[in-house]
């Protein structure tokens, strides 16, 4: 290579890095790259995994003998409860978000993801919410109610304390993360690809996350839902799961278990998606079937949805309703059989290195697929009877979570960590580590199947002597030891990896994807130039792409005015077809956070009214967020390489933030689905129904409600045509939100003494609340697009802000209207209705 | 030749899981109702609206997976979005169980 373009690659090299890098010190808590924030995320999830993993080796302690006092039954029950908190919520689903922030812009061969002040909030939420369970665990006052929190149990007659709402708060604040992951993830994956790249040249891991991405979308607002209806009760003895009072216990399990079973697909696909990265890379050959795998994925994302009262048989569901879930559970195993058989035809036809990351996926193959036989076992209703809550289901879904998530995820960490570090294993260890978790593993809960079989429930705290369980749980124990000890040997050999590994040059694994196209440990900017892709992005030369790319042949190979540039790109082609222009770093999502946690901590003690201080201060700060967004005057196309010329992506009609703000509402409509239908569940199946008083509605007081959010939703249309003349439209809308709120609280005030007595009413109660606070969004919108008229960032072609608003005013129309139709639905049906 | 998008790769999954919600309604609002213990002929009111349901469900998969299988594009996405079909419509026949097991 000439000296010259060695230059210009060094001066881009410092350019870009001067925009996109980190600031050391307290500049850290700026952060917002995705490499910073991939690695965050992993980083801390690991420290989460490792208490986890202590709260286990507890419960193996006291289990391990009969009458053992290590535990007294209350702490017995929150480490248990803890134990699976921390694995499910805090280690298993944030460390594959991490893994995803970190690897997709550089295997899509972009500079970062759509939201990177996003991400940056979503990990400081969720680094505040796990903090804060581990906290309560300190404290003596956490979760002890299972880690699905089942009604009566965590109502407030049977767990008066804190320890439920602690569950409820800090789940919800946690989850917050992962759906702002989710969002981050859809809207990457389909928005922020190389030129080129259509969605069939995806590397197939990015199918994995978009579908995942999909998953959790639809599957997280159900617990979020659940979590709400039941802090409710136990706040406001609003009686949702009360069957005294027309509630019902069933109706949280529904909602749990809806979340729930897709949970564990959400926590598989990614780690397949890393398997089918890596397979393919040590066996020397590509993926076979890709497009039938890619089918399999979308039929299990479906298929996840329809299994979740198989968690649930026992409660007394009809046989024909059992059928449907139960052919569903059966099913899913046939695309998770396609993608083994792919993995399996990959290493057959390859030539397979065995390679310390192939070790974990012989792991996987084998505790997975066991793991998976069980599964089908249990998906049999008659089976299922006999093994419910036994001690044979924990054994099961160890099999399951350890085969497909752990085991995978070493496997990538094997394989990624030398692109993290720019390091290689020197494998001292890595073996001897491998074995013990392996063994100790199939010590640990081959030997659970038995003592489950031989009747031991699970949650209990002991067992008398002439059970006869003690031999198979001593087993467990000591195999829970040797397990233990394997994964501090992995640990240790992953820190002398990274301190004392072998530097690499580039690409050690001969890997066919674009994350390997770059120096390693990665630069802040991830690419010097976007590539163009022409074929497969799992089939690409890394070795000779990475140096053309480096010295700035491709897109957006120059710097310009400070900002950050990557490119949108059609979803299915892969097209050019805008400049998209990222905020700066900024400590904004840090606040953000805080101040969020300050709404759950306020929630927890029950100060309510610096909750609303707080939610306040939450929209002041998302608002001020804003200033680093969008333009102050309409632009030309820009050029962005290859002769191509691109609008920014505020004069475009669907800019990345269309489809988040798309998204977003997709995940408030599965809510809002959810409410309406854990309504009428109840009028279905729970006791003590019609309500003894009459549920009598103001027809005016609805009719007014709804006519004013039809108004301000044709108000913000206008206003999103009108551009800079938005301005009396846009007040007009704000007006009907404003009269529309003062109706609904006045409508609020007339029903809240009722909503105590009957589920009827809290339901009505609740619904009323949901298009309250829409209403109150909206005003939030409307103010927001005035103040962005007045700072000069909308005209004709920039319009995008008042755009969001008129989508948000139009899905707090339609679901107004549904809100105020509801109660004379409820009315019609328990009038006519009653058997 | 236009290259199907993501909507008719989801197609006949959403179809399936509209259904398959609209079948658990169906039987839960029939037996709070007492369908079942209305015969109408041989059978019950519920299991003959189960039937039906499930008959309209199993067509309107079918239906998709047949306008899927007329795109006539060969693109790998193409391919992809006919395998994802003929699954959901194979997947109908976990809705078997409304002709013999017992509704309530």
């Amino acid at each position: 290579m000439s000296e010259a373009p060695r230059k210009t690659a060094l001066r881009l090299h410092r350019e870009l890095t001067a925009i996109w890098a980190t600031p050391p010190g307290l500049g850290r808590l700026q952060a917002v790259n995705h490499t910073t924030i991939g690695k965050r995320f992993m980083l801390t999830a690991l420290v989460f995994f490792a208490i986890g993993g202590l709260l286990a080796m507890l419960i193996r302690v006291q289990l391990a003998t009969t009458q053992s006092a290590f535990l007294d039954a209350a702490s017995y029950a929150q480490v248990f409860t803890m134990h699976g908190v921390v694995m499910m919520f805090l280690f298993a689903i944030p460390f594959f978000e991490g893994l995803a922030m970190y690897l997709l812009p550089k295997m899509l061969g972009t500079r970062d993801l759509a939201f990177p002040r996003m991400s940056a909030y979503g990990y400081w939420c969720y680094l505040f919410g796990g903090t804060f369970l581990v906290g309560a665990l300190l404290a003596g006052v956490a979760p002890d109610g299972g880690w699905f929190l089942y009604t009566p149990l965590s109502s407030r007659v049977h767990t008066p304390g804190i320890n439920a709402d602690v569950w409820l708060l800090g789940i919800t604040f946690v989850e917050i993360s992962a759906l702002s992951a989710a969002i981050e993830i859809l809207v990457s994956i389909l928005k922020l690809r190389a030129p080129g790249m259509s969605l069939t040249r995806m590397p197939v891991f990015a199918w994995y996350m978009l579908v995942v991405g999909g998953m959790m979308l639809i599957g997280f607002p159900p617990l979020i839902l659940g979590s709400i209806l039941l802090e409710a009760e136990r706040a406001f003895d609003l009686p949702f799961f009360d069957p005294a009072r027309g509630g019902d216990p069933l109706l949280w399990q529904h909602l749990f278990w809806l979340f729930g079973h897709p949970e564990v697909y959400i926590i598989f696909l990614p780690a397949a998606g890393a398997l089918s990265t890596i397979i393919p890379t040590l066996a020397r050959r590509p993926l076979e079937g890709y497009e039938i795998v890619v089918a399999a994925i979308v039929a299990m994302a479906f298929l996840s949805f329809g299994l979740w009262v198989h968690h649930m048989y026992t409660v007394g569901i009809p046989h024909v309703a059992l059928s449907f879930f139960s052919a569903a559970s059966g099913l899913v195993a046939i695309p998770t059989g396609v993608q083994i058989f792919a993995w399996l035809a990959t290493l057959a036809h390859g030539r397979p290195r065995f390679s310390v990351p192939m070790l974990h996926v012989f792991g996987f193959m084998t505790v997975f697929v066991l793991g998976g036989l069980t599964g089908v076992m249990l998906a049999m209703v008659p089976f299922d009877w006999q093994a419910h809550d036994t001690h044979f289901v924990v054994a099961h879904l160890h099999y399951v979570l350890v085969g497909g998530f752990v085991f995978p995820m070493l496997a990538a960490a094997y394989y990624w960590l030398p692109h993290i570090f720019g390091r290689q294993s020197v494998q001292h260890l890595s073996h001897a580590a491998f074995w013990m978790v392996f063994l100790g593993f199939n010590l640990t809960f081959l030997a659970m199947h038995l003592t489950g079989l031989r009747g031991m429930p699970r949650r209990v705290y002991t067992y008398p002597p002439e059970a006869g369980w003690e031999v198979l749980n001593f087993v467990s124990s000591m195999g829970g030891f040797i397990m233990t000890t394997g994964f501090a040997l992995v640990a240790l050999d992953l820190l002398l990896l990274a301190v004392f590994g072998k530097p690499f040059r580039r690409n050690p694994w001969q890997a066919k994807t674009l994350e390997w196209a770059m120096p390693t440990p990665p630069p802040a900017y991830a690419f010097a130039a976007l590539p163009e892709i022409a074929g497969r992005a799992d089939r690409l030369d890394p070795d000779r792409l990475g140096p053309s790319l480096a010295a700035g042949n491709g897109y957006l190979a120059a710097t310009r005015h400070g900002w950050m540039e990557v490119l949108a790109v059609d979803m299915t082609t892969g097209r050019p077809e805008q400049l998209v222009i990222l905020p700066p770093r900024s400590v904004l999502p840090l606040v953000t956070a805080i101040a969020t946690g300050a709404v759950f901590a306020a929630l927890l003690l029950k100060v309510y009214w610096l909750a609303l201080a707080a939610t306040l201060a939450v929209a002041v700060l998302f608002l001020l967020w804003t200033r680093a967004c969008g333009l102050t005057a309409d632009l030309a196309p820009l050029g962005v390489g290859k002769s191509v010329t691109l609008p920014p992506h505020v004069q475009t009609e669907k800019p990345p933030s269309h489809w988040a703000m798309v998204f977003t509402l997709a995940a408030d409509a599965t809510l809002y689905a959810s409410l309406l239908f854990g309504c009428l569940f109840l009028w279905l199946s729970a006791p003590n129904w019609p309500p003894a008083f009459a549920m009598d509605v103001s027809i005016p007081g609805s009719a007014a409600v709804a006519v004013l959010l039809t108004a301000a939703a044709l108000l913000g249309r206008v206003a999103a045509k009108a551009g800079t003349r938005a301005t009396a439209p846009l007040l007009l809308a704000g007006l009907a939100q404003v009269a529309a709120l003062a109706v609904l609280v006045v409508l609020l005030l007339g029903i809240h003494d009722r909503a105590t007595h009957h589920a009827a009413a809290a339901g009505i109660f609740a619904v009323w609340s949901y298009a309250a606070l829409h209403g109150a969004v909206g005003l939030v919108f409307v103010l927001f697009g005035l103040w962005r008229i007045r700072t000069g960032h909308v005209s004709t072609a920039r319009s995008l802000d008042l755009r969001l608003g008129r989508l948000w005013h139009d899905f707090t129309c339609a679901s107004g209207l549904l809100a105020m139709a509801f109660p004379f639905v409820l009315q019609l049906l328990t009038r006519g209705g009653s058997p | 030749m236009t290259q199907p998008g993501l909507p008719l790769l989801l197609a006949g999954w959403v179809v399936w899981a509209a259904g398959f919600l609209l079948l658990y309604a169906v039987q839960a609002t029939g037996c709070r109702m007492g369908w079942h213990e209305e015969a109408l002929g041989p059978v019950s009111a519920l299991r003959i609206a189960l039937i039906g349901v499930a008959a309209i469900v199993a067509c309107a998969i079918v239906l998709v997976w047949k306008r899927a299988e007329r795109v006539r594009d060969r693109s790998p996405l193409g391919r992809i979005v006919r395998l994802a079909n003929g699954a959901a419509a194979l997947a109908a026949l976990c809705f078997a169980g409304v002709l013999w097991l017992s509704p309530c």
